[in-house]
């Protein structure tokens, strides 16, 4: 009877399984202090075949502000996070990033700046931009 | 038992396993308070209004997110992953859970949770003796 008490107090699977969740639980994204200058908003870039796309994740800002520049390899994202203003509250926790952001990254493949589009939904700026007809793979017709 | 069956086995409890666990990302939070409230804000870029989950149980207040899909097609550059959000935070006793409310606009979630009357600051008139 004893032995039954002691293995579902003491059950190692679980405890196991418990500090791997621990150490698993990714934080982010961190606060002022914690993140270096330069890495607001995450952006994310993905390679669709002819296109790209450019995913930047910041939240609770007005799009209508976000300042979104294409040339031809490089996309330079910039806004600014406006911060609370009531003065008298007492802050007991500031961990979301605020204040202005500048953010240029580079593309793999050259794109066509005509063809940027740009939607904002929950928080997620989404950049869909059509790679440059010189990029893009060409099918060789081969004569016989 | 084989060889083979084993390590069979073996696969199919790491899977499980694996399955069990749930990765959580824990969203940025912003606590303030004001005179007459405690303001928390949570930062979930990527999930709509209607997939925000916001329970109080014994004075713990969970807040879930459940994220969208990640974007189709070859990451080439990656500075981070889709997930789930969630969050806990242990509430004081006095809170009053009935009026708690809630606001989900562009990825920020605000809760706003009002202060019981005795917890307010009052200012006590002083009479000259």
């Amino acid at each position: 009877m004893w032995r039954n008490n002691w293995l579902s107090f003491y059950d190692m699977d679980k405890t196991l399984d418990e500090v791997e969740r621990l150490f698993n639980a990714v934080n982010r994204p961190l606060g002022l202090r914690s993140v270096p200058r330069g890495t607001f908003p995450p952006i994310n870039v993905y390679n669709q075949g002819d296109k790209s796309v450019l995913v930047a994740e910041v939240p609770g800002i007005d799009p209508g502000k976000l300042g979104l520049t294409v040339l031809d390899d490089t996309v330079t994202l910039t806004g600014t996070r406006e911060s609370e203003e009531d003065a008298k509250a007492q802050v007991f926790r500031r961990e979301r990033p605020v204040g202005e952001f500048s953010r240029t990254v580079t593309l793999p493949d050259a794109v066509n700046p005509n063809t940027v589009k740009a939607e904002y939904q929950d928080g997620v700026l989404r950049v869909t931009m059509e790679k440059a007809e010189a990029v893009k793979a060409r099918q060789i017709p081969i004569q016989s | 038992m084989t060889a083979q069956e084993l390590a069979q086995r073996e696969q199919s409890e790491v899977k499980r396993r694996e399955a069990d666990r749930t990765t959580y990302f824990r969203p940025a939070t912003d606590i303030r308070e004001t005179a007459d409230a405690v303001v928390m804000k949570f930062d979930m870029p990527g999930v709509a209004s209607g997939d925000v989950d916001l329970t109080v149980e014994k004075g713990v207040l969970t807040v879930t997110g459940k994220a969208r899909p990640e974007e189709e097609g070859t990451p080439v550059y990656r500075e981070t992953r889709v997930g789930d959000y969630q969050r806990q935070f242990t509430l004081n006793e006095n809170i009053d859970v009935d009026h708690i409310t809630a606001e989900m606009k562009a990825g920020v979630l605000t809760v706003r949770i009002p202060k019981p009357e005795k917890a307010k600051p009052k200012k006590i008139a002083i009479t000259a003796g």
